[in-house]
């Protein structure tokens, strides 16, 4: 009872700092209601025993790409775009689609239990971060070295159309 | 915790993602928009990984990560050459390609 207590108020913390990213007037309001978000999802993977993931999603997310985002604020001076017009003129019809994929699913997702697959249960003694290293290094080797090469790729790509 | 109750804050956060992304102009919250959408995406594998015990679960959201790092890397270098060439970043100023 405690449990979903916490959770619910978990999970609002996060929808509303969504909302207000979306809705909310200055653009660097929205970067740190953004950055709320992300730390509560750091948290959402607490809860689900993902350690290793949550501190990689509070060192990436929130110590880079929202310090990315701020640098490029700083940088557009976007003190000059706020007007009064936020929203793109059909507003209300997007809204109103995105609306509808929400409660159509949400309505499938409200009792469902997913399948339980028949997966023998083993009782393994390293912790998570030394069963994601291994798993890393042994099965997915290969993503991880292309990983690799994509980000040398997208800091070259970054730089060549940064510079003038 | 059941999963769905994380599938549902999955759902809802892709629909304030996908929502804030059709509706507004400014270029940067578009990208923090997707940022959100990629969050929910994470938070649906980790409460599979974790429901049916798999690690799977757990490193494709460290691939998702960093691709999204990569990608909010370039998508703000467009926008620094964008606003170099166009000094605005409304994107319904951004039609010169439109027929």
């Amino acid at each position: 009872m405690i449990l979903t207590l916490l959770f619910s108020i978990l999970a609002l913390v996060i929808l509303g700092a969504a909302l207000m990213v979306i809705v909310t007037k200055h653009p660097v309001h929205s970067i740190i209601y953004l950055l709320l978000a992300l730390a509560g999802v750091a948290i959402i993977f607490l809860t689900l025993e993902a350690e290793f993931l949550a501190a990689v999603q509070i060192l990436v997310y929130a110590g880079g790409i929202v310090v990315l985002f701020l640098f490029v604020i700083m940088f557009a001076e976007v003190d000059e775009q706020i007007g009064e017009i936020r929203y793109r003129p059909y507003w209300i019809l997007s809204g109103f689609w995105a609306l509808l994929l929400i409660l159509s699913m949400g309505y499938v997702f409200m009792g469902w239990t997913p399948p339980a697959l028949p997966t023998a249960e083993e009782a393994s003694e390293l912790t998570n971060t030394q069963q994601i290293g291994v798993a890393l290094y042994n099965d997915y080797l290969i993503p991880f070295e292309i990983v690799s090469v994509l980000l040398l790729a997208a800091m070259i790509g970054a730089i060549t159309l940064a510079k003038k | 915790m059941p999963t769905s109750y994380y599938l549902i804050l999955s759902l809802l956060l892709f629909g304030i993602g996908m929502a804030g992304m059709l509706i507004r102009r400014n270029i940067i919250i578009l990208l923090m928009c997707i940022e959100l959408m990629f969050n929910a995406a994470n938070i649906n594998f980790v409460a599979y990984g974790t429901q049916w015990a798999q690690l799977m679960g757990q490193v494709f959201p460290i691939f998702i990560i960093t691709i999204a790092a990569g990608e909010v890397a370039i998508g703000l270098a467009l926008l620094i050459a964008l606003y170099r060439n166009a000094t605005t970043i409304d994107i319904t100023e951004c039609n010169i390609l439109k027929w």
